[in-house]
């Protein structure tokens, strides 16, 4: 999981995550809800903030949605050893401020054909905005 | 100055205030020393602990601590003595609150709406930011005055303390502002009909949920079927959780207007219910799942409206579970993670659907425990000497519906006409265990007090484990007349001597 520098000047958060099949089966797992859906559609990131005193939680203030019960062709397969890029935009989701340090997490889940949670090994990574965000805390 | 007549605004040396911001605030003197030459600004509640009824009123005061008069604009500051900008940071255990207070568009300021301070004066106001920043949950909020960037001059205007609050209770879900368009013009007019036949079964299915929750006796909701069902094993807490959930449900589908598109601007919408922002209350984007389904029942429309608005932050802030899509799912979410089911927005929607019908205890599945009475009570002679015995009859019924055990009978003393358990106790007796229904005679003999007087008299049962009501196990009060012993017969007999003596 990485956040497109190129795209931080541009004022957006782009996220580049890749998922490895490091088994020896096929993985079958469910798209929804997670970096490898083609918008953000659930808050699989915990979103951090650095301020002078701490450390502070950034709300998701994406959308929130409510399916059907997937079917098995809503799920995705991935050959042993194979992996799968998505890159997806994750700008509106959480407020991001110009000039501000933020942490993402993935906090997942992630499931498999039968709901059974994948162990996916995300890693912390950490940017900082620039002036093209649009400032926070503006009048309308 | 105008302001004079509205703002409190005292001289004060720039030391004193140092030392009152140290005193009120945990580190506001240290960050007041950071603060350039200009403004400090302070916050102080105006109560320790603020209740479910109390505004959320705080004080901000804006000192001049520099040597040169300093003007600047009220606007966004809390001179207008009401938030209208964002200018406080304000948390709750590691999360900074949104702003969800107005943003006001405004022409040019004139002069009146400057403020000038004398070196070493303040003006303060108080607001409510409550108004502004959704603080809804009891416990502590840390308030950092982070301001606006406004000035006039060289003065700058800056963070200089932070105060903390406590909220005792949680507090009732308040908005600000009603959305005005109910239902969008993306939706067809087959698709209003639709929406509001589903609003209506959601505003009832919510009421009745909440009522279910609320209603049931304590006693009784470890093993409440329909609350186990959807989230899982019993804990007080997250009881309380789906009660807080369903009171704002509730109100929020009376009370408040929802807000319909039906333009669904989502990928894949095909497999779609309904989406929400969790900020944006109580705006929902309904899909084309959501215009297929029934109006009520499992996953119907009138649910997937209560799926939605548990959502909302100043609802529950709930969420979706991928595993927790259907009610096979979101049964084996409530079995093997009691606290995730109860973040589960479909768990919510589930409990308030009852479909297939789950029952909620109510009083009426309380065990029904025994009652005593005292359905008679008598004394033979009303009017007796000082000490003399008086004979004294009851009649003790169990109308409870189970059976009382063995339990005592005084008869009591009073010096007014209601008898107590706190009376004077003349004499005791045993009641043996009473059936439902059955009744027992109780007879004693108490001695009259050694003083004359007027007393009432009475008799109580003491109260058994589990009785019903326990307020009428006294009996009403007899008076009691006690003269002195006769002593006329001495009297004359003196009398007599006395004229033999002669």
């Amino acid at each position: 999981m990485e956040v497109d520098s190129s795209m931080l000047i541009e004022g957006r958060v782009v996220l580049n995550s890749t998922i490895h099949n490091r088994g020896l089966g096929t993985l079958v797992f469910l798209p929804w809800g997670s970096p490898f859906e083609s918008s953000v559609t659930a808050p699989f990131l915990k979103v951090k903030v650095r301020k002078v005193n701490g450390l502070y939680d950034v709300p998701y203030e994406g959308m929130l949605v409510k399916r059907r019960a997937p079917q098995a062709e809503d799920f995705l397969e991935l050959e042993a050893g194979s992996s799968y890029k998505r890159s997806l935009d994750i700008t509106k989701s959480y407020t991001f401020c110009p000039g501000q340090t933020y942490i993402l997490e993935y906090q997942g889940p992630l499931y498999s054909l039968d709901f059974t949670e994948l162990l996916v090994s995300g890693e912390i990574v950490e940017f900082s905005t620039h002036e093209a965000f649009p400032p926070c805390g503006q009048t309308e | 100055m105008k302001a004079d007549k509205f703002f409190s605004l005292q001289a004060r040396r720039v030391r004193q205030t140092t030392l009152l911001l140290f005193i009120s605030f945990f580190y506001g003197a240290f960050a007041q020393a950071h603060l350039p030459l200009g403004v400090a600004v302070s916050i102080e509640p105006i109560k320790t602990n603020y209740d479910a009824s109390d505004a959320l009123m705080v004080e901000i005061r804006y000192t001049n601590v520099s040597d040169l008069p300093i003007q600047f604009l009220m606007r966004g500051t809390a001179l207008e003595k009401q938030i209208n900008e964002d200018f406080l940071e304000i948390s709750s255990q590691g999360r900074l609150l949104p702003y969800v207070g107005r943003h006001v568009k405004r022409l040019p300021p004139t002069e009146s709406e400057y403020i000038s301070i004398e070196p070493d004066q303040s003006v303060s106001a108080t607001v409510d930011i409550g108004e502004a920043y959704p603080m809804f949950e009891k416990g502590q909020y840390h308030i950092v005055y982070k301001g606006a960037s406004f000035s006039s001059g060289d003065a700058s205007l800056k963070s200089s303390s932070v105060a903390s609050i406590e909220l005792s209770e949680d507090r009732a879900v308040k908005l600000l502002k009603r959305r005005t368009p109910i239902i969008d013009a993306s939706c067809s007019s087959t698709q209003r009909s639709q929406i509001n036949q589903a609003l209506a079964i959601a505003e009832n299915i919510a009421r009745s949920a909440r009522d279910a929750l609320n209603n049931a006796p304590v006693e009784l909701r470890p093993t409440a079927r329909r609350y186990t069902e959807w989230f899982g094993v019993y804990s007080p807490g997250r009881y309380s959780t789906a009660q807080t959930a369903f009171n704002r449900i509730s109100s929020a589908l009376s009370n408040q207007v929802i807000g319909f598109d039906c333009t669904c601007d989502i990928n894949n919408r095909e497999n779609v219910f309904a989406f929400v922002f969790a900020n944006d209350p109580y705006n929902m984007n309904v899909c084309p799942v959501f215009f297929r389904v029934a109006p009520s029942g499992t996953d119907s429309r009138s649910g997937t409206i209560i799926h939605e608005i548990s959502h909302f932050n100043v609802v529950i802030g709930s969420d979706d579970f991928s595993s927790a899509l259907n009610q096979s799912g979101s049964r084996r979410l409530a079995q093997s993670n009691p606290s995730a089911a109860i973040r589960n927005a479909n768990a919510f929607e589930y409990f308030a659907e009852n479909t297939p019908f789950l029952p909620m205890p109510t009083v009426d599945d309380l065990p029904r425990p025994s009652d005593l009475v005292v359905s008679s009570f008598s004394v033979q002679k009303q009017n007796p000497a000082v000490e003399e015995l008086v004979g004294v009859s009851a009649v003790i019924a169990n109308v409870g519906e189970s059976e009382s055990p063995s339990t005592q009978a005084s008869i009591r003393l009073s010096p007014d006409a209601v008898i107590s358990l706190n009376d004077t106790q003349l004499s005791q007796g045993v009641i043996p265990l009473l059936g439902s229904g059955a009744m027992f005679n109780f007879d004693s003999a108490v001695q009259a007090p050694s003083e004359p007087g007027e007393y009432w008299i009475g008799i109580c049962v003491s109260p058994v484990v589990g009785e019903l009501v326990t307020t009428n196990n006294c009996s009403g009060s007899v008076p009691l007349m006690v003269r002195p012993r006769a002593t006329f017969l001495p009297s004359i007999f003196l009398l007599l001597l006395d004229e033999t003596s002669d």
